[in-house]
């Protein structure tokens, strides 16, 4: 149990980096992107190539995947920045799709090496210090220090001017424009900053699970993190968290809920894909702002002050 | 009055396929003045406003400001040159606060740069506390001083309208257009913006107002173009433009004399 909750927390840790960057671009600023898992795979990817094909150190690794998923979220921003909130969604989930198979069709070695075999044997960072119950505590907090991180980042971020015009853009082009903002420089922007969180969360999702393949990177897992975002409170970064915390149990709880109920694990796969799906449902028509409603940013004081 | 030319348009077309929206409109904006634009729906008022600022494109014309011509300028630029508009639909983002309206149109704000925020904190601090002030301000000028934390979506009408006002004072423009100012407020409300209009006119704030109602254009413009049909059929001073027989035979009775009541009505 205690090991399955470290797995749990760990895993939870890491979606939350990706739910926080989605956040980012949807809560914040309002930018439909459905190709998330894009920033994702690159992140993994690309501190996979480096630091196994390459042998170059991991913190090299991690931090080339944070600069290409950027670079990914600023290419994917170029095109498409003056273009209306419905192109986005098409335009992204397409370039996440397009890495993706570009990944699957790309031989990166010898035998069994990339392609849809993956890539094994990543290495762990650290791991000679630990026994191998110790690592995956020691993983746990590693991740806990990251997503505290990024955490603090976007909710530092959004509350500076750069995350107020962000927050304009959000309900329209026209306003900002009228009072001299680049919009499509804060909208490039804001993809940069969402891809370099979601490229972190893939790299570290790959040097825990020492082992990744295209197939970990379907869309579905785009649609997974919208599902923590919109459950958790678009808007509000710590329901992000809870979201995607409640998201992860759900979706891990086969595990130990196979002993406990009699139902087939091949069933209960799919059925906890139904019950995400019911409780999202619900979630858009009982509490359209999700568990944790966007906060509002006060600034007058006085108690005087209606509503 | 100064002669000090600000905004000059000549001879400016557009056509929405058949549609001739404007066709050939000059006139001149001269600073220390208020200056109206009317006319009947469909005359092309804001087609003219969006044209100058940069929201649709023309087809013909030019179109100078302090000097600059604005061919070819996007809409963010024209408003960093010191042109700044409002809208006729109260588009204001309403999940924001007033006060993160107004803060949000500053112009320069160092914390719109992600690198400044961490490496020059301090001064990103000092600019915020210097613009919450001002907007303090402002919104005690716009009479929406107890009103600071409200989402905009929650303001009425007449409100939303005095806060797109307060926005565009936010960005400390040289000329401000003001597109139907006072359409859909209360007439106590309609006093109010008349007065803080006036009180920034003395203050050296430049306007080009489109209104239709027309007690406003002669109580605050000096000088009015009336729009009819994409063309400017009247300019002059107010009070006497206003009072011409084709200006009201455009405005008022489209397709018959004008009646004695149109002529009260006015």
């Amino acid at each position: 149990m205690t090991e399955f909750l470290i797995y749990l927390i760990t895993i939870a840790g890491i979606w939350g980096i990706l739910s926080l960057s989605l956040n980012f671009q949807y809560g914040l600023t309002g930018l439909l992107n459905l190709g998330h898992v894009g920033f994702f795979m690159l992140g993994a990817y690309t501190s996979t190539i480096l630091v196994v094909l390459a042998g170059l150190p991991i913190i090299v690794g991690m931090v080339a995947a944070v600069a290409a998923a950027a670079l990914l979220g600023m290419l994917m921003a170029l095109p498409t920045a003056n273009l209306q909130q419905d192109y986005w969604a098409i335009s992204t989930l397409a370039a996440a799709e397009i890495i993706r198979i570009i990944f699957l069709n790309t031989p990166l070695g010898g035998p069994y090496v990339g392609e849809a075999f993956g890539v094994s044997g990543i290495p762990r960072p650290l791991r000679e210090l630990f026994t191998s119950e110790g690592y995956n505590l020691f993983y746990m907090w590693l991740v806990l220090t990251c997503l505290v991180l990024c955490y603090l980042l976007v909710v530092w971020l959004s509350h500076m001017p750069f995350g107020r015009t962000l927050k304009a853009i959000r309900e329209g082009d026209d306003i900002p424009l009228a009072l001299g903002k680049r919009v499509s420089s804060f909208r490039i922007r804001a993809m940069m900053v969402g891809g370099a969180l979601g490229g972190f969360a893939g790299a570290l999702f790959a040097h825990y699970n020492a082992y990744i393949a295209p197939e970990y990177f379907l869309p579905l897992e785009t649609f997974i993190v919208w599902a923590m975002v919109i459950l958790g409170g678009a808007g509000n970064f710590l329901g992000s968290l809870v979201g995607t915390f409640i998201i992860q149990a759900i979706y891990n709880s086969t595990r130990f809920l196979a002993g406990w109920v009699d139902i087939e694990a091949s069933v209960l796969g799919p059925l906890r894909m139904i019950f995400i799906s019911v409780l999202i449902i619900a979630v858009i028509i009982y509490m359209p702002k999700g568990l944790l409603p966007e906060r509002r940013r006060r600034y007058d004081h006085r108690p005087t002050a209606k509503r | 009055m100064t002669t000090d030319l600000l905004l000059s348009v000549k001879g400016v077309h557009k056509h929405f396929g058949g549609l001739k929206a404007l066709d050939g409109v000059s006139l001149e904006v001269s600073a220390g003045s208020i200056y109206g634009l009317i006319g009947p729906n469909g005359s092309g008022k804001t087609t003219l406003f969006n044209v100058i600022t940069g929201f649709i494109a023309r087809d013909l014309g030019e179109i100078v400001f302090q000097g600059q011509s604005l061919k070819g300028l996007s809409p963010d630029r024209i408003a960093r040159l010191g042109l700044c508009r409002t809208f006729q639909a109260n588009i204001c983002p309403g999940r924001m606060t007033v006060m993160e309206n107004m803060l949000l149109a500053p112009q320069r704000q160092l914390g719109e740069s992600i690198l400044n925020t961490l490496r020059r904190f301090r001064q990103v601090r000092r600019q915020e506390k210097e613009n919450l002030q001002r907007a303090r301000y402002l919104l005690e000028l716009v009479k929406l001083g107890d009103k600071a934390d409200s989402y905009a979506a929650h303001l009425s009408g007449g409100q939303k309208k005095l806060l797109s006002l307060g926005q565009a004072l936010m960005v400390e423009p040289r000329l401000i257009l003001l597109d139907e100012p006072v359409a859909g407020v209360n007439p106590k409300l309609i006093e109010e913006i008349l007065e803080v209009i006036r009180r920034l006119r003395a203050e050296g704030q430049n306007f080009l107002i489109v209104e239709h109602n027309m007690r406003v254009i002669r109580e605050v413009c000096d000088l009015v173009s009336v729009l009819d049909a994409g063309q400017v059929i009247a300019q002059g001073p107010a009070v006497e433009t206003l009072k011409r027989d084709d200006v009201l035979r455009a405005y008022l009775a489209p397709r018959g004399g004008v009646s004695e009541e149109a002529r009260a009505a006015t």
